[in-house]
Parts: C-alpha cells; sequence; structure tokens
C-alpha cells in the first residue's frame, strides 16, 4: 500500500523534499512503515527518538495500523526561544 | 483574597466587565505566580502581556546580558539596556508597564542542582528557552513538582506551543521528543535565524494559555501541540496523547530526579583553551595564515552568500557549507585548510565532512567571524 510522507520544517531540508510516497506491505503498523522509510531516507534512522510522528492529524504510537493513503507527518524537535 | 484597588479596577476594567473573568478572575490572576524560564524573544511578550494582565506574582530567570542583536525581537529591553543584565532590564519595563506586579528576579543559569527550588514557589512555569538542555531540565522539574509547563519554542518562520501537564491528564514534552537530535543537527536561532515578530505570537498564545489556567477557563492545549507557519500564515493542531513508555510520566518511570541534560543532549565540556581542541585553531592563528601566504595555509568562509555580503574578510573564498557536498572536489585534499563561519559550529560540520572525504589537514577556526570582528577588525560587523 502507498503512503503519503510530509516532512515538516527543517525535516524538508534533511529529506530534500517536502513530501514523498512510499510503498509498504499491506497492514503495516507504523514502526514497520517506518523501517521502510528508513530504507529510503537513511539520514532519519538516527533522528527516530528526536521525531514526533502523526498519522492524519493525531500522534501515532509505533503499534497503530496503518491504512493506505495514510499521512504520515514528521516533525522535528526546534528549541529557539 | 484581597479586594481590588480602585486603581486595579480602572485598570483591568476591560477585563472586569468579561463574564470569563470579572472581579472574581482578576483576583485569581492576581493571585497567581508564574516562573518565566529566559527573559529572550518568548519570555518578553510572555512577561509583558502577564504582567499587563496583573499577574500578582512574576519571577524571571536569566542569567543573560542584552546584546544588540536581541533587540530585533525581545522587546523586554531596549537600546539603552544593551550591556546590562537580561534580568534588571525586564524588571524596569513591567514595572514602568505594571507597578502592580511583584517582580522576583534569578539571574542565574537554571541547572540540575537549582531547578527544583526555583520552580517550587510557583504555580505556573513558561518555557521561554532557547536550548534543548534547558527544555528537557524545565520538563522533568515540572514534571517532578507537578506543576503545568507552558511551552514554546521557535525557529525561523514557524513555533510550536502546548501545555505539559501530566498531572492534569496531559503528555509530557519527552512524550514528543524522547531524545534530543544529536548536536548541530539544529540551528539555533543565532545559527538559523528567526522572523522578529515570531516569538511575539508564540510568547502570547503561551500567555493566554497561562491566564486560563489562572481562571480555569476555555479549553487549554493540554494533550494538543499547535503548530504555526508564518510564512503561509497557517495554524495547524496536532492531537497529542501520553507516551505509555515515557521515562518520565509513564506508568513504569525510570526517571525519577533530575539528570545531567548537558550529557543527556550530547554536549561536551567546552575546551578551557583554544590548543586544547585538536581540531581548532584560534582566529589570531587564522590572521597569520592569512599574512603569510609562504604557510601554505587556505582560509575558507563556509557561510552562506548573503551573510558574506553582511560581513566578510577580504581575501577568503566562500564555500557555503549547504554546496560543500558538491563543491569539494574543487578544494585539494593534500593543502592545509582553515575553516571558518559565524561562530565556530558549521566549520566544525564541515571538518568532519571534508575529513569522511580524506582531507587531512583542516582545522575549524574557533568563534569564527565573531571572533575577527572582537579581537582583529572591529569594522567588520557581528550579526
Amino acid at each position: 500500500m502507498t503512503l503519503h510522507f510530509i516532512f515538516w520544517s527543517y525535516f524538508a531540508e534533511v529529506a530534500g523534499m517536502k513530501e514523498t510516497e512510499i510503498e509498504v506491505p499491506e497492514g503495516a503498523t507504523l514502526d514497520e512503515a517506518l523501517e521502510v522509510f528508513y530504507t529510503h531516507f537513511p539520514p532519519f534512522r538516527a533522528l527516530k527518538n528526536s521525531t514526533l510522528v502523526a498519522v492524519g492529524v493525531e500522534y501515532s504510537l509505533p503499534t497503530q495500523l496503518l491504512r493506505p493513503k495514510d499521512s504520515v507527518s514528521l516533525f522535528p524537535p526546534v528549541s529557539g526561544g | 483574597m484581597f479586594e481590588l484597588t480602585n486603581e486595579e479596577i480602572r485598570r483591568y476594567s476591560r477585563h472586569l466587565i468579561l463574564p470569563e473573568v470579572g472581579l472574581a478572575g482578576q483576583r485569581k490572576i492576581r493571585n497567581t505566580s508564574v516562573l518565566c524560564i529566559g527573559a529572550g524573544g518568548l519570555g518578553s511578550p510572555i512577561a509583558m502581556y502577564l504582567a499587563a494582565a496583573g499577574v500578582g506574582r512574576l519571577g524571571i530567570v536569566d542569567f543573560d546580558t542584552v546584546d544588540h542583536s536581541n533587540l530585533q525581537r525581545q522587546i523586554l529591553h531596549s537600546d539603552a539596556d544593551v550591556g546590562t543584565s537580561k534580568a534588571d532590564s525586564a524588571k524596569i519595563s513591567i514595572n514602568a508597564l505594571n507597578p502592580n506586579v511583584e517582580v522576583e528576579l534569578h539571574k542565574t543559569r537554571i541547572t540540575a542542582d537549582n531547578a527544583l527550588d526555583l520552580i517550587r514557589p510557583y504555580d505556573i512555569v513558561v518555557d521561554g528557552t532557547d536550548n534543548f538542555p534547558t527544555r528537557y531540565l524545565t520538563n522533568d522539574a515540572c514534571v517532578l513538582l507537578k506543576k503545568p509547563n507552558v511551552y514554546g519554542s521557535i525557529f525561523r518562520f514557524e513555533g510550536q506551543a502546548s501545555v505539559f501537564a501530566p498531572h492534569l491528564g496531559g503528555p509530557c514534552y519527552r512524550c514528543l521528543y524522547p531524545e534530543p537530535p544529536p548536536p548541530g543537527m539544529v540551528p539555533s536561532c543565532a545559527e538559523g535565524g528567526v522572523l522578529g515578530v515570531l516569538p511575539g505570537i508564540i510568547g502570547c498564545i503561551q500567555a493566554t494559555e497561562i491566564l486560563k489556567l489562572a481562571l480555569d477557563k476555555g479549553s487549554s492545549l493540554i494533550g494538543r501541540l499547535l503548530l504555526f507557519n508564518a510564512l503561509d500564515m497557517k495554524f495547524r493542531e496536532l492531537k497529542l496523547r501520553k507516551d505509555p513508555k515515557c521515562p518520565l510520566c509513564g506508568p513504569n518511570p525510570t526517571i525519577n530526579a533530575l539528570i545531567d541534560y548537558e550529557m543527556f543532549c550530547g554536549i561536551l565540556p567546552e575546551p578551557t583553551s583554544p590548543g586544547s581542541n585538536p581540531d581548532e585553531v584560534s582566529i589570531q592563528e587564522m590572521k597569520k595564515a592569512l599574512e603569510t601566504p609562504s604557510l601554505g595555509i587556505r582560509v575558507i568562509d563556509v557561510r552562506e552568500p548573503d551573510e558574506q555580503q553582511i560581513a566578510g574578510i577580504k581575501g577568503v573564498p566562500l564555500c557555503p557549507l549547504s554546496t560543500l557536498p558538491q563543491h569539494f572536489t574543487e578544494l585539494d585534499p593534500n593543502v592545509q585548510y582553515y575553516i571558518h563561519c559565524k561562530s565556530g559550529v558549521r566549520s566544525m560540520k564541515a571538518l568532519r565532512f571534508l575529513r569522511e572525504q580524506g582531507f587531512k589537514y583542516v582545522k575549524s577556526v574557533k568563534g569564527g567571524i565573531g571572533a575577527w570582528s572582537d579581537e582583529i577588525d572591529a569594522t567588520v560587523p557581528k550579526y
């Protein structure tokens, strides 16, 4: 199934694009989909624990089951004040 | 609860006629104490609007002094305050606006040793800090003390805000971001820039949330992350939830006390002298290399073209870090290079990249062009 990945803020610079579509196995969990994603975008693996991942408009846990055409948004932490 | 004075009734009249505030609400605001960590971009509008609204006791934590480059966004401070303590400057602005506010200054760096004592005497904490170690420290201390942490952070044209309060049912900062990104990954405002009005918008959202908590009215940002993009002029909202594996606020916490946050964020202690980091050279050594071509050392500037137009050193070619992967082949791996940027962060990144490409003789110039302005040529502007 196809998932839509959206890169927020400076993650767009890390990815070199604002969004992309990635093919993952049918019935994948969020964690499994991210593993596929990391093979396409290796720099994000090191950022795994500092990335806020949302499916649609909701923060999601790694065990969440995904459906075709789900949007996965990756938000980076920012620290400015 | 004391009655409001006639002066206070006149001052807060537009609050008093709001049914959601009224006399009882205004007294609640006056009886609220808030600790504002940081008197910078976010802390400025937060402190000013809380003071205007009549918060009774306002603590300000800031050890820094006012710099010219702060004035583009840190509206607590004025041109005449440059070089003075940010805390003192904040108190003058706050009390000029509203002398009824009791301002408590903490001119110290908040650390794991003092955070709990600093935060304990206040009802609400607001995070206006500018770095990851202090954000994790503020979060952890607030969770341990069961204080609401009104969060905001900014980057270039974008900002985020939320209210972290696990004791009121919401998640904490660690539920969102269990670990900080590797050091150097995220540019600070000093390195990445920030639109001056942006902290005004995010700080005002934080101030609004504080007043709502004080009044116990409306729906707070607990469990929601508000995302703002000034270029698109769009607000978006993300529903949050507690991470059941959160080491701090989860059901099986492993963090029960404050830790070493610099180490947690991968920040190494600063070397005591320029010579103690073998990858760095001083600005004086860079000057010598420029003046003495026979040394065979080439100096390059890895900042972006826009920055070189603001401030540049004559005779130093530009080789921006952003395009270094495409252009490093134009450099000679057998030549010795001194690399400079604005402050010494990006030049260290460029150094690491070039080393990986087989360049053996590269050094990063400590302090970058800022050190050049300070030590060599004061006509080169600092930005």
